[in-house]
């Protein structure tokens, strides 16, 4: 069976789990980025970033806070001279509005994409309300496996977490359903496609 | 032959499969196949005789649907899987079990039996 696009995704989903535990230089436009961490994601989210909360469609200024703050520009200068933030953020901001919009809002939903791959699914449960943070149970989970503080949690890239929340459902459960992101949508794709033939 | 395989590994691409007009694809599947043992042993105590039937083939599997949307694969509903070296299975569905999702794909853990008489008709 060949499905369009699915031998592709598995060789990006392989890729980006290889990766995962790399400390390889990402770029966004030509700007350093280091990889998200749920604190990162927790900050977006926060900030009502639209490129983690969807709805309205990103702006420019939406473009440039979102890349300040994945910078690696951003974690030096709050390391090193914090007092500087800042007037680098306005220095940022500058350069931000020489980046071509749409290419860049492109490279950052890819970025995202890969770096939330492999997120674990939830359970449907007929139309129940939400009843914990996500963040939350993301915590709550690796602190009871592994004994990780909610600080050392917090601060590691979501793609990393994803890998040890994987294990650790490849360990202990016992019918452990994954999503792998690419190819799964290759599928569901090519599933809608049959489906609406047959219909 | 081993008492049990796993053939998880069959599906070296996805596979899609037909259930009552629907089309799902899928994925992890695990049967055994358990075998009843009679033994014998002389008056030494040692073994002499045995025999060994075989019995149901049971396990599981994962179906991904074509969306939140999809209908569930029904109770008793049955479909047949192609073996890599040429042949089928088909197995018919004891148990549907919990639904998991994401934002693009929804995913069902079924339980299976193999099917061991063919219908009239098939």
């Amino acid at each position: 069976m060949n499905i369009p696009g699915y031998r592709e995704s598995i060789e990006r989903e392989c890729r980006i789990r290889r990766e995962a535990m790399q400390r390889l230089p990402i770029y966004i436009a030509g700007i350093e980025v280091r990889r998200p961490t749920l604190a990162d994601l927790d900050t977006l989210e926060a900030v009502r970033s639209p490129f983690v909360t969807g709805g309205s469609p990103p702006t420019p200024e939406d473009v440039a806070s979102f890349l300040w703050l994945m910078s690696r520009a951003f974690a030096r200068v709050r390391k090193v001279a914090p007092f500087l933030t800042r007037l680098c953020a306005k220095r940022f901001m500058r350069r931000c509005r020489r980046l071509p919009f749409l290419e860049t809002v492109g490279e950052i939903d890819a970025y995202l994409d890969e770096q939330l791959m492999d997120a674990p699914g939830s359970r449907m449960k007929g139309g129940g309300d939400p009843v914990v943070n996500g963040t939350a149970s993301i915590i709550a989970y690796l602190a009871r496996r592994f004994g990780w503080s909610r600080e050392a949690i917090l601060s590691l890239p979501v793609v990393e977490v994803n890998q040890y929340i994987r294990c650790n459902q490849m360990a202990e459960e016992e019918k452990p359903v994954f999503f792998n992101k690419f190819s799964g949508r290759a599928k569901s794709k090519w599933l809608k496609e049959q489906n609406s033939k047959n219909s | 032959m081993a008492d049990t395989y796993n053939d998880g590994g069959m599906v070296i691409n996805p596979q899609p499969v037909t259930i009552n007009e629907v089309i799902y694809i899928i994925e992890s599947i695990d049967v055994t196949t358990p075998t009843t043992v009679v033994e014998s042993l002389d008056e030494d105590g040692l073994p002499n005789k045995q025999y060994l039937a075989k019995g149901f083939t049971t396990g599981s599997a994962t179906l991904q649907l074509a969306s939140s949307e999809t209908a569930l694969p029904p109770l008793l509903g049955s479909f047949t899987v192609t073996l890599v070296g040429g042949g089928s299975l088909t197995f018919i569905i004891s148990e549907v079990g919990q639904t998991w999702a994401t934002n693009t794909e929804t995913k069902v853990n079924i339980g299976i039996r193999l099917r061991i008489n063919t219908p009239p008709g098939d």
